[in-house]
């Protein structure tokens, strides 16, 4: 992968994260949370899976960490999982449905953030949140698949 | 659910990662040793940020104002709005004084022969993750140091009380610890009652937990506690918050919740004090 398309990749999980912190301001009081910013990197490795694999999720998490201010290495572990996963079934999402590849995802981001939680959130663990949080990003990974294609398409080479 | 087709994933480079990633996060957790790191990280986006608003967005915010016309209205509306805060600040700390510097001739001596230039300083808050202020339990705002770094321990507030203190400093700003953070404790009292107020990592919430067999208190919401000064840091008699909650826990514990008065959310100023340092 060239490093303007590198840069095209992780712009855009860092504009999908900048986001997320200002909806999730207001979203975290209905107990619900969207990982915008994870569901732009699982669509990246879903739709470019040559191009994006250990090294390059390890590094993009690593920033992600940078940025948010997380414990560092909690977003290059789960995004290095994510990506192995993801390449694991990238035969078998051929035969499945976009039904069926979007409740993969939102488990996907279910799992996100109950890891995230774990480590941040101890003390106010919510299932409710993570729970909701399912459904709110099954139907956020529907828009950003359509979102995200456009935008491959158009400034992607 | 479709087996799982056979793939070139490399699994080698996968698991080395995994390692490493497993590696940065337990030495971070246990030992902090990426914080240095993350505080270099920041200083870097803060003092980048600050240089593309004042080339590129101040000039042309500037050009519009000209063009409006509006542009020293504006300006006295902004200098304002910041001198309202600091005098809201001032205010408190004149209307608490007696509480804040109980031995204020002993404090301003030694502030005189020591490298602490005022009993005061106002600080401009440079970053706060609202976000994580909101949704978990570390709760940390960073103020853009004066003339020297603000020195370990300062006691933090703004117009409304007591926000937290300040825990590390590197040349270019300084971390504060909010009450509220899981990891802060403040001593309070109310008449006789004194407990070790933990911060719940929830915005303004605090914890007091206590056997309710060995202190037959009786407690109502809305009650007021207050700082008690017993741990040093923060000075004594100072209103922190109010019950809004009384329960009791699965080991028969009595926890009252606290509502911080003070709200990190409503200014951009604060000011760091240093009321203990005569000791």
């Amino acid at each position: 992968m060239i490093l303007t398309n590198f840069l095209k990749i992780l712009a855009t999980i860092i504009f999908a994260n900048y986001l997320d912190s200002k909806i999730n301001f207001f979203m975290v009081d209905y107990y619900l949370s969207f990982s915008l910013g994870f569901l732009v990197f699982c669509f990246w490795v879903f739709s470019l899976p040559n191009n994006i694999y250990a090294v390059s999720s390890f590094i993009i998490g690593l920033l992600i960490d940078l940025i948010l201010g997380s414990p560092f290495g909690l977003n290059a572990l789960l995004f290095t999982i994510s990506s192995f996963i993801i390449h694991s079934y990238r035969y078998s999402f051929k035969i499945f449905s976009f039904l069926q590849i979007t409740i993969f995802f939102a488990f996907l981001s279910m799992f996100y953030l109950g890891f995230i939680n774990l480590f941040v959130n101890t003390a106010n663990f919510s299932y409710l949140l993570i729970f909701l949080s399912f459904f709110l990003n099954g139907i956020t990974w529907i828009s950003i698949y359509i979102l995200m294609n456009k935008f491959k398409t158009r400034f992607y080479r | 659910m479709a087996r799982i087709a056979p793939g070139n994933t490399p699994k080698f480079a996968y698991a080395v990662l995994l390692i490493v990633a497993s590696t940065f996060l337990y030495l971070d957790l246990q030992y902090k040793t990426f914080t240095a790191t993350k505080n270099i990280f920041n200083s870097g986006l803060l003092t980048s940020n600050l240089i593309v608003k004042n080339l590129i967005f101040k000039p042309i915010s500037n050009l519009y104002n000209l063009t409006t016309s509006k542009k020293e209205l504006i300006q006295l509306n902004q200098s304002l709005a910041d001198e309202l805060e600091v005098s809201k600040i001032e205010n408190f700390l004149i209307l608490n004084k007696a509480d804040l510097f109980k031995n204020n001739d002993e404090l301003i001596n030694y502030i005189k022969s020591s490298t602490i230039k005022s009993l005061n300083e106002i600080a401009s808050i440079s970053s706060f993750n609202t976000n994580l202020y909101k949704c978990c339990d570390s709760h940390r705002l960073f103020l853009f140091n004066n003339s020297t770094p603000f020195k370990e321990g300062g006691t933090v507030i703004n117009s409304e009380g007591i926000l937290g203190q300040i825990t590390d400093s590197n040349k270019r700003v300084s971390e504060v610890i909010l009450i509220s953070d899981i990891k802060h404790s403040i001593p309070l009292k109310t008449k006789e009652f004194f407990c070790n107020a933990n911060g719940t990592g929830r915005p303004r919430i605090l914890e007091c937990k206590y056997d309710a067999s060995l202190w037959p208190e009786s407690f109502e919401i809305g009650q007021n506690f207050f700082s008690s000064g017993l741990g040093g840091i923060f000075p004594e008699g100072l209103l922190i918050g109010s019950i809004t909650s009384i329960k009791t826990d699965d080991d028969n514990e009595t926890i009252l919740e606290i509502k911080s008065i003070a709200n990190p959310l409503t200014q951009n100023h604060v000011m760091v004090i240093y009321p203990n340092d005569f000791n």
